[in-house]
């Protein structure tokens, strides 16, 4: 295999708005699975999933341009366009919001496994670091928002709580979520 | 709301990113982060704070035909192939399959010589110039024949429709769904012969699996084609 095995992400992302197919190509293969994990977490629908992570990466190719390193990691900007798309998608379409349809993870009971998480890179273990000293109702809420997509009344309504309450859980638990990581 | 304070910059670009900030205000909002340096650095924070939430997901490899579509709609497909890429290779392919279609029509006029016999000869390629369909209307087998020149599989759940625009501006009439590969050939009505006779002009599609359910494309259009008259 070629250099690409090799690059970064970001070194790839660059390639790719040079017209770099080979380079697009190794984009595709690294973060497609990652971004697909996400958007079939927020779509909840495999098919849908897949019509946005092709519209995603269609528009990638094209403004591959836009990506500047010193904002941040080439993952993290593809995964933005990914959720911002899907959000687009969820305002449209209507959701029927119950425990029902709630993903395992986002379950009372259901944490994630911390050591799933230390695979990950040094951020991801801060953040799951930071996320554990969270209560179990603000990691619940931001989870849902986040991972999920929900809307403040959706979050609400599936855990049947008032809104004003699921808001401040949100903002206490993102404001404490930040000091942990930042100290 | 006033975004100068950054406080409130903060608080906006964090439940922008979350994905807590909704309709109206998540619009305008957008908007400024691509006019405002400070909007976009404040997001570009929340970005990367919150995006190792993500590696909580299990990674999930999507399905073959997902980047099959990609390389379609951004016209790589043919890089593997250089010689698909080049246009003038596709140009002289049409320029060679119109003497086929007169040579063709040549033969039926011997045998049978009270027809007035005219081949159709369409090309159907993308953005990239890539061949997709090459499509041949043969009025006097009363035919429509349809190759697909490379793998051309819709997204999930939908159909390829190939649709002629008839020169008078007359609605769009369905040719039918267009083979994801392989060949096809498909008899041709009265009405659908009249039509293709007064068109120069073919239309894809992309509608519901199996087809428009109303007569007319529903979905956007992909392609079009010139229909040339080959003999």
């Amino acid at each position: 295999m070629g250099p690409a095995d090799t690059a970064s992400l970001e070194d790839l992302l660059e390639r790719s708005a040079l017209g770099d197919a080979g380079a697009f190509r190794a984009v595709y293969e690294r973060a497609a699975p990652r971004l697909f994990a996400a958007l079939v977490r927020m779509l909840k629908r495999q098919e849908l999933a897949e019509d946005v992570l092709q519209e995603v990466f269609v528009s990638v190719w094209r403004k591959a341009n836009e990506y500047r390193r010193e904002r941040g990691k080439a993952l993290t900007w593809l995964l933005s366009i990914a959720r911002y798309r899907a959000l687009d998608v969820l305002r449209r379409t209507t959701r029927l919001v119950s425990v029902d349809n709630l993903s395992p993870d986002s379950m009372p009971g259901h944490e994630p496994d911390p050591l799933a998480v230390t695979a990950g890179d040094q951020d991801a273990r801060s953040l799951a670091r930071c996320m554990g000293e969270l209560s179990a109702d603000h990691q619940r809420a931001i989870r849902l928002a986040y991972l999920d997509g929900y809307s403040h009344t959706e979050i609400a309504t599936s855990l049947h709580t008032p809104l004003g309450t699921v808001k401040s859980w949100i903002r206490r638990g993102l404001r404490a979520l930040k000091k942990c990581l930042e100290g | 709301m006033n975004y100068d304070d950054p406080q409130t910059l903060d608080l906006v670009a964090r439940e922008y990113v979350l994905g807590t900030l909704r309709g109206a205000a998540r619009r305008r909002f957008a908007r400024l982060v691509h006019t405002s340096p400070q909007a976009a650095r404040a997001v570009a924070a929340w970005e990367e704070t919150l995006a190792p939430l993500s590696h909580e997901l299990e990674a999930r490899m999507p399905p073959r035909r997902v980047w099959k579509n990609i390389e379609r709609a951004t016209g790589l497909a043919g890089s593997k192939q250089r010689l698909w890429d080049r246009r003038e290779v596709w140009q002289a392919l049409a320029a060679g399959l119109a003497v086929v279609a007169l040579l063709l029509g040549v033969r039926i006029v011997t045998e049978e010589p009270r027809l007035v016999p005219e081949t159709l000869v369409a090309i159907v390629a993308d953005e990239a110039d890539t061949p997709l369909w090459l499509i041949r209307g043969d009025p006097g087998r009363a035919e429509l024949r349809i190759n697909a020149l490379q793998s051309n599989v819709p997204p999930a759940g939908r159909d390829f429709e190939l649709w002629m625009l008839p020169d008078d501006g007359t609605a769009p009439v369905s040719l039918g769904l267009l083979p994801a590969s392989g060949a096809v050939t498909r008899d041709l009505d009265a009405a659908r012969l009249a039509v293709l006779t007064a068109t120069s002009t073919l239309a894809v599609s992309l509608e519901p699996a199996g087809g428009s359910l109303t007569g007319a494309p529903t979905g956007p259009v992909l392609y079009t084609a010139p229909l040339v008259r080959g003999g």
